[in-house]
């Protein structure tokens, strides 16, 4: 399974995507949203993992292209300090769910498992 | 100060993110028995995130430390650097293009570094809530008629019309009323 990691917070980032890689899920990181859109258009992706606070274009916005681009594509956003209008907003767009920073990773990927078992 | 006191509650769980994210990697390769490059590099992660936190604290605390609010000569070039990198632990600044055009010669000025503080935030606070924390925010200093100025610019909405010409708004514009 390969996702999009999308977060400014760069050493966030890189345990997220390197616990994730444990887990043999590949992953590319990126750290702004223009970025995002970028790789989104130039890649593959099964999943999509969003900051919503995102430098040059916020994470709802990214999450509305890509969801433009491929209606299917899943996606869970999350924040350490956006409000609740923001998060409410990022469901609206099309995330499964949004987390509050911090969360425990190893929830994250028990959402992947989920959601791998029911799409097959 | 509650808006700030929550943005910087909120910046911290960033750094508290991290360092549970190194938490649970770190048992994982525990219980795995597994000693790679990324164990050593998560110590370093969770050191760099401890300090970040601590950072925010001190940031805080300097805004209501008493021996602060006492007059001395202060630096209003560090004060408004102080103030805004305050603001950008909220993640306030990251769509903001900051320009500081210190003037060159400014002297210190007798002040209370606490108060200045708090007048800074709160006109910055206010600007970037007309900019909807997009555009660019201008710090601006020098000497004019032997007095040193400061000035604090956006491209914001400015204050409605409507607002202006009540007694509440002609006070905005009023620096004694």
């Amino acid at each position: 399974m390969k996702i999009l990691l999308a977060d400014d917070d760069k050493n966030f980032g890189i345990v997220l995507k390197n616990e994730l890689e444990e887990d043999k899920y590949t992953v590319d990181l990126v750290s702004d949203g223009v970025e995002a859109v970028l790789h989104f258009i130039d890649n593959t992706y099964d999943f999509v993992l969003l900051d919503i606070k995102l430098p040059k274009l916020d994470g709802t916005n990214v999450l509305q292209v890509t969801k433009k681009l491929n209606p299917e594509i899943p996606a869970i956003t999350f924040s350490g300090h956006a409000g609740n209008i923001e998060m409410a907003e990022s469901i609206k767009a099309g995330a499964i769910k949004c987390l509050t920073k911090p969360f425990e990773i190893a929830h994250l990927k028990e959402d992947f498992k989920r959601y791998i078992s029911r799409v097959g | 100060m509650g808006k700030m006191a929550s943005g910087i509650a909120h910046e911290i769980n960033n750094p508290l993110a991290t360092i549970g994210g190194c938490a649970e990697g770190l048992l994982n390769r525990i219980n795995k028995g597994q000693v790679d490059h990324e164990l050593l590099n998560y110590f370093k992660i969770r050191d760099e995130e401890v300090t970040r936190c601590k950072k925010i604290t001190t940031n805080m605390l300097s805004f209501v430390r008493r021996g602060t609010y006492e007059k001395s000569y202060v630096n209003a070039h560090e004060i408004l650097d102080k103030t805004l990198e305050l603001i950008s632990l909220q993640g306030r600044l990251k769509g903001v293009s900051i320009l500081r055009n210190y003037g060159e010669g400014v002297p210190l000025i007798q002040a209370s570094e606490g108060d200045l503080k708090q007048v800074f935030l709160a006109v910055v606070i206010n600007s970037l809530d007309s900019m909807d924390d997009n555009g660019t925010l201008t710090l601006e200093t020098g000497i004019e008629n032997n007095m040193v100025f400061i000035k604090i610019i956006d491209t914001g909405s400015g204050i409605p019309s409507e607002l202006k010409n009540q007694r509440r708004g002609k006070r905005i514009e009023n620096p004694f009323g």
